[in-house]
């Protein structure tokens, strides 16, 4: 691209703790490497990757969150492997110029004051019970196994994650680190999506265990995280670190601390995102919910 | 059974697609299982679980795409694999040509003469000069852009022989071709310049029902007749219509222009009756006597243009159109809708999906019924203190921005509409319900159908409160639409649904049923 372009400014209304650190740390020229309607995933050198979104996109660590109006398609204003880089306080994508400076930092918010343990396994039901609506993805199979059920879904994907979802779950209430692994594992970049189920399962999962306490889990699934999607990769770790996007915070918020109608509301929103992973996302908050209130008790 | 797959590496697809393109390939004929899915090690197992798993899939990665099927024969595992391919490799829906710049679609489609631009506001103007310089002609759907890059790109346009249709603008039909929100109108005589989306839609429709049909409608963005824009656009479509020969008949619609650029159009307009093509202007809630002034045919409402135009065409004097069907069969169709109507049911509540529609009906109840609340209305006594709460004979147009940021045109979805009928029916002084219903390209498939579980439910809500309640409506769109306009009217009045055949007589109808034939010698003079 010429040098010379007439970049568009556009500001950013949060960007992710995560993201900012990437951005900030960034050596040479990134790219582009993915785009889609509502963001566009950049590759930032050394190693790192971030998001850039439209604003009804959930603030989120690798999230650097536009102003840019909810209808709009980035696909028509950003490129494949359009280039990315920093000059002063601004971020350059493709023509677009992003600055830093004034953007808000979004980093997750502690954990809540107070647990409502004597609600939460109703409230974790309810959530898993909202899951497994979406029949595909592991939402059946992870409210099977929180009602200690059969899955009444039996297709492959639900097979080959049975296995794994119960050494997880053994895994925690046993606090056994090699069992969680294990499980992990297994999971990792197992099933539909760019972000794949298994990957979405245990960010929910995780996002409950992390607020409620139980950050020792995180630190066991990090070494599990290797084989799947870059994106997911990066979200995943970010998980094992108690990061999380806003949308996942408010749904285990109201699960940990909340009425059963803000879990409603609150995975009702998660619903909306992508074919499974607002149902994976929720499955694995609802599995993290019971587990958070199992090892509670004993 | 054949197992094949495709890799496609570092492809990055979100998981609606993915989904999608499973699901789409497991129902074809002949295709047992089939998967899309991002190529890990774990979904190369469940690939293995399933028996799918084929030495290609060792070079996967999990940043790469994978789609496996399996399918009865060979023939049709290369179909599957075939539609597989063309699905993953298309950014969009097949048929539908993708580029990932502008240039780049410019160079891909030689021979095109206008480019359609739908981005956000803020990066219209870098593009829409690189169209322009291409020489080509645009249709801009985009808003928020501002008044001086509005201006800039017209000019530009005017320099280049070129035409900038919008910002903001909705419909045009351009040589029988619809663009954005547009009914499917017979080609005729009329040529129409509007800077009115669902002003032009309504003409349209009205021109086709009586039996017309048009050349082109040009839609300019509603901002055109602005002192600062100066009507370039306007002015470029009268110019374009006048010099087509199959144009015999011009029809101008706009809200009130600023007075010098009225001028400009007016005595534009005055060229063209010279040169033998009667003109019908309508200036939205405008004075007519400047339009009488120019020897030029002025028109009250959108269905009395289309009429007028016709008239005019067929050597008639254009007379008014107050209602189609006869006096004392309207009077009846008002008695019958009133019945069950409570004394404290005294008000419309107009929900309107087109914002010249809501305009429209503020011009027609406002002398018939005195003041009518909007948050469209240009009046600030009128003005909808909260557009979320009607009071009194109220018209919300749901197409105004509060409503539409970040969810769909009210066109295309009607949950919106949906809810606030159904709240409205809650309000004990609702008698009347007012509607609009478009149809055609770019609107939603089943707007009747959309609806009718709302109106069903209003319906119900006043019941159980010992009331009745009325729900009218148009419908702007043509039997050669791809809803259907019978089947759209029928599906109304199967919902007990007053459905007259024009915006206008809607509205007074609505008069006539909240009034208990109150408004019978103004609305009849």
């Amino acid at each position: 691209m010429a040098e010379d372009v007439e970049r568009i400014s556009i500001k950013l209304l949060s960007a992710g703790e995560s993201a900012l650190r990437a951005v900030n740390g960034l050596k040479g020229t990134g790219r582009v490497v993915a785009v889609f309607r509502r963001a566009v995933h950049l590759e930032l050198p050394p190693a790192h990757l971030a998001a850039v979104c439209v604003r009804d996109v959930s603030p989120a660590p690798l999230n650097l969150v536009a102003d840019l109006d909810d209808m709009t398609d980035l696909s028509t204003i950003v490129a494949l492997d359009d280039t990315v880089r920093l000059e002063g306080t601004s971020l350059l994508v493709g023509e677009l110029r992003f600055g830093l400076e004034s953007a808000p930092v979004w980093r997750s918010l502690p954990p809540p004051s107070a647990i409502d343990w004597q609600g939460l396994l109703g409230r974790a039901h309810h959530c898993a019970s909202v899951a497994a609506g979406v029949r595909e993805g592991l939402g059946p199979l992870t409210c099977a196994i929180i009602n200690g059920e059969k899955p009444d879904v039996l297709d492959t994907l639900t097979r080959t994650a049975h296995g794994p979802v119960l050494l997880l779950r053994e895994g925690v209430l046993t606090k056994d680190t090699t069992l969680v692994c294990q499980g992990a594992r297994q999971l990792v970049g197992l099933g539909p999506g760019l972000t794949p189920s298994g990957d979405d399962l245990l960010v929910g999962m995780l996002a409950v265990l992390s607020l409620a306490g139980d950050t020792w889990v995180g630190e066991a699934v990090a070494p599990a995280v290797r084989d799947t999607p870059d994106f997911s990769r990066a979200v995943l770790l970010e998980a094992c670190r108690g990061g999380f996007a806003a949308d996942v915070d408010a749904l285990v918020r109201a699960l940990l601390a909340g009425e059963t109608d803000e879990v409603d509301a609150a995975s009702g929103e998660l619903l909306e995102q992508g074919a499974t992973s607002g149902s994976d996302l929720c499955a694995g908050a609802a599995l993290g919910a019971v587990l958070a209130a199992a090892r509670h008790n004993t | 059974m054949v197992v094949r797959a495709i890799i496609q590496k570092n492809a990055y697809r979100d998981s609606v697609f993915l989904m999608n393109l499973s699901r789409r390939l497991g129902e074809m004929d002949g295709v047992g299982k089939a998967h899309a899915l991002m190529g890990t090690p774990t979904n190369i197992r469940l690939l293995k679980e399933d028996g799918l798993l084929v030495p290609e899939l060792e070079d996967a990665g999990p940043n790469d795409l994978i789609v496996v099927v399996e399918a009865e024969s060979d023939d049709v595992a290369d179909a599957a694999v075939k539609a597989a391919t063309s699905t993953a490799t298309a950014p969009r829906d097949a048929g539908e040509r993708a580029f990932a710049s502008t240039v780049a679609a410019l160079e891909g489609s030689p021979g095109a003469n206008l480019a359609l631009i739908s981005i956000p506001g803020q990066f219209v103007r870098r593009e829409a000069m690189r169209v322009l310089d291409e020489g080509l002609n645009i249709f801009l759907f985009s808003d928020n852009v501002s008044l001086e890059d509005e201006v800039a790109l017209k000019q530009r346009a005017k320099e280049k022989g070129l035409i900038v249709m919008g910002p903001g603008a909705g419909t045009a039909i351009v040589g029988g071709t619809a663009v954005a929100f547009a009914n499917s109108i017979r080609p005729g005589p009329v040529g129409v310049v509007g800077a009115s989306g669902t002003g032009i839609q309504e003409i349209t429709v009205q021109l086709h029902r009586r039996g017309g049909g048009i050349t082109h409608a040009i839609g300019t963005g509603g901002r055109d007749l602005y002192r600062d824009v100066g009507g370039i656009s306007f002015l470029t479509g009268m110019d374009a219509l006048i010099s087509d020969k199959d144009t015999r008949a011009l029809v101008l619609v706009s809200k009130p222009a600023h007075p010098e650029v009225e001028a400009l159009v007016l005595e534009r307009a005055k060229a063209a009756k010279a040169a033998g093509k009667p003109v019908v202007v309508h200036f939205i809630g405008g004075d007519p006597a400047a339009v009488e002034d120019a020897g030029l045919v002025p028109a009250a409402t959108l269905e009395d243009a289309a009429a007028a135009a016709l008239a005019l065409l067929r050597g008639k004097e254009p007379s008014p159109i107050i209602f189609s069907a006869p006096r004392d069969e309207i009077l009846t169709m008002a008695r019958q809708a009133q019945e069950g109507l409570t004394d404290g049911q005294t008000d419309i509540r107009g929900l309107y999906s087109g914002g010249t529609l809501c305009g429209e009906t503020l011009l027609v109840l406002g002398p018939v019924l005195g003041p009518v609340r909007s948050n469209a209305t240009k009046d600030p006594a009128l003005k909808m203190t909260d557009p979320n709460v009607s009071e009194g004979n109220t018209c919300v147009d749901l197409g105004e921005e509060e409503f539409t940021q970040g969810r769909p045109h009210p066109m295309i979805d009607h949950t919106l509409r949906c809810q606030r009928l159904v709240q409205e029916a809650r309000d004990p002084a609702t008698a009347v319900i007012l509607l609009d219903v478009v149809l055609g390209y770019g609107s939603s498939e089943d707007p009747a159908g959309a609806l009718v579980p709302a109106i069903q439910d209003a319906k119900a809500i006043a019941a159980a409160e010992g009331r009745s309640l009325v729900i009218v409506a148009s419908v702007c769109g043509t039997d050669l639409d791809p809803q259907d306009l019978d089947n759209q009217e029928a599906t109304l009045r199967e919902s007990g649904v007053v459905v007259l055949p024009s915006n206008a007589q809607a509205a007074r109808m609505a008069a006539l049923i909240v009034t208990r034939g109150g408004a019978e010698d103004k609305i009849f003079g």
